[in-house]
């Protein structure tokens, strides 16, 4: 076990010095949430103005904003499509057979290789997000909300992993799977809550969506943070994260076990 | 005349799939220690047979056995006692030097500190990679590079070692370097190695066994010379003779090449001794050799008939 630690490290430790080549990489992925912020916050605040309405879904102006700022700054540590396109590239060409002829378990091997670059560009990013957090007047929730929280982000995080994994995968049966990525993001940006929160929609669809595994991505950690939840609401959909979260890295396992059943191992 | 795709609107909703079956009926048993050139023409099926091997590909039908693991299904633990080398692809991390990527592969086989300082010792003398270590991957030329892959690739001592085109592209040295190395370690530490290749000349210089397959099947396999034997029917004596000669008409079926004063006469090999004073005595002569065909002449014979053979 010890052993099996050792190598992930070094992958791990590997991969850091392979981003130090390209520290460009680590800086454009957090400039691309504040943009995504800004543009989405600016419609918002339009709608806001429109509407003459002080609270739209549940929050504020304000809350608004950092709900954005919240779940924005949480994607940072997504694998983003660069973990998909790396496994695309790998398996149409064959060069996933230089990873299959190692002791090394292939999707861990690409979850870990792919942490350095949300790790470092998140541990950058916190100092700014904390500052823009505070000047919206809302740091961490403290108590048991605080505490839901902090579990809340590690279950989006895992969920995304295992989703973008899932969308790498399907390229052992699909030759190219950008148009499916693209199709994912379009439908996770809206089931997900992160262009509009669910609390918008309201009701029954909001009950429904809410559980579903999108929901884990952005809703549920920046509905925590901004006190759209009582406590026990709050307790069962972090429950509920996990359990998606465990579903889906199944999946995956599953999905990649089939794979390599399938794998035809083009070229020489 | 216009071509048809072969593929129109139609295969928006209807594709037929068939079934290729790449390989059939392969069967051999590979002995410790023994060199084998695995050759065959382009989709002979080489490549696969090596990705059966090494676990990467599930066979559909049969069974395959490798010091005594079933590669597919225990391929994590398998892999701990195989070294593999794809000529066309690469192991090593582009972007950092040599010696991180090395570090890399120390980790992931799980040796010791001692271990991979003894090894990496080794392999810098006999693969002279003292300079090489660290330069970045991308700035390596292609022979450095494929001396540092198969420094990765056998880190972790294996007990057999598959290789697939090793020296493509690479040039006379560091094909040289390469099969020496390839050579030592077959002979020092008894490893088994399964060679598969276009170049004649490493097979001819590395391996004692040769097993030829041809679409699926395997059409010989046995010693190299026996090949030869079997196959080459013919040698070539090439006389530089001082002066243009007449050729009597007796031998003139023999004459495969001329070029004013030389002549390069194809014999029967069971006849050679005695047709050479003969041909020597056609005019005064300043030269002769006696060429035997080269494997690659003896392959392009089996690649030509080999459904035949």
């Amino acid at each position: 076990m010890k052993a099996t630690a050792g190598k992930y490290l070094a992958v791990f430790h590997t991969q850091v010095k392979n981003l130090f080549e390209y520290k460009m990489n680590v800086y454009l992925k957090l400039v691309r949430p504040l943009v995504m912020v800004a543009a989405v916050g600016s419609l918002w605040l339009v709608l806001f103005s429109l509407t003459q309405r002080d609270r739209i879904g549940g929050l504020s102006r304000q809350g608004f904003l950092l709900y954005l700022l919240i779940i924005r700054y949480i994607a940072v540590f997504s694998p983003g499509s660069a973990s998909i396109s790396e496994m695309n590239e790998e398996i149409r060409t064959g060069n996933i057979t230089m990873r299959l002829v190692r002791p090394i378990h292939y999707p861990l091997w690409l979850l870990v290789r792919n942490l350095p670059i949300p790790l470092f560009s998140g541990l950058i990013g916190l100092l700014a997000v904390m500052i823009l957090a505070g000047l919206l007047g809302g740091m961490v929730p403290g108590g048991a909300l605080g505490l839901l929280f902090a579990l809340s982000v590690p279950a989006t995080i895992l969920a995304q992993y295992a989703l973008y994994q899932g969308i790498g995968i399907l390229s052992f049966w699909v030759y190219d799977v950008f148009p499916l990525e693209r199709f994912y993001k379009t439908v996770s940006g809206i089931l997900s809550g992160e262009m509009i929160p669910l609390t918008v929609f309201g009701g029954g669809i909001q009950a429904v969506l809410q559980y579903l595994p999108f929901a884990s991505l952005a809703f549920i950690p920046g509905g925590i943070y901004t006190g759209l939840f009582s406590g026990r609401q709050a307790a069962s959909l972090v429950a509920c994260q996990y359990g998606w979260a465990a579903l889906l890295w199944m999946l995956v396992l599953w999905m990649y076990r089939k794979g390599l059943q399938k794998y035809e191992a083009q070229g020489g | 005349m216009p071509v048809k795709g072969q593929r129109d609107w139609k295969s928006l909703f209807y594709r037929r799939n068939r079934r290729v079956d790449v390989i059939h009926d392969v069967s051999f048993t590979v002995r410790e220690g023994e060199f084998i050139g695995y050759i065959g023409p382009n989709g002979a099926g080489k490549s696969t047979t090596i990705k059966l091997l090494t676990g990467i590909l599930y066979p559909q039908a049969g069974s395959i056995r490798v010091l005594g693991y079933e590669p597919h299904t225990q391929r994590y633990e398998y892999t701990y006692h195989i070294g593999v080398v794809f000529g066309q692809r690469s192991l090593l991390e582009y972007d950092i030097p040599v010696a991180d990527s090395l570090s890399l592969y120390r980790a992931i086989y799980e040796l010791n500190e001692r271990q991979f300082a003894e090894r990496l010792e080794e392999f810098t003398a006999m693969l002279d990679l003292g300079d090489l270590l660290h330069i970045p991957v991308r700035k390596l030329s292609l022979g450095q590079r494929m001396r540092c892959e198969i420094a990765a690739s056998l880190l972790h001592r294996p007990r057999v070692i598959f290789l697939d085109e090793p020296t493509i592209g690479l040039d006379a040295l560091s094909k040289h370097e390469i099969r020496e190395f390839l050579r030592r370690i077959n002979q020092q530490e008894k490893v088994t190695i399964i060679l598969t290749t276009h170049d004649m000349d490493d097979i001819e210089q590395l391996c004692e066994r040769i097993i030829f397959i041809h679409v699926g099947h395997i059409v010989y396999d046995g010693p190299l010379n026996t090949l030869k034997n079997k196959y080459v029917t013919r040698k070539d004596v090439e006389i530089v003779y001082d002066r243009p000669v007449e050729i009597p008409p007796a031998f003139e079926p023999l004459v495969h090449r001329r070029d004013r004063n030389t002549c390069t006469f194809r014999v029967d090999r069971h006849r050679t001794a005695e047709l050479v004073p003969k041909l020597l005595a056609l005019g005064p002569a300043r030269d002769v050799s006696i060429h035997e065909p080269r494997l690659e002449d003896v392959v392009k014979i089996m690649y030509s008939n080999g459904a035949a053979l």
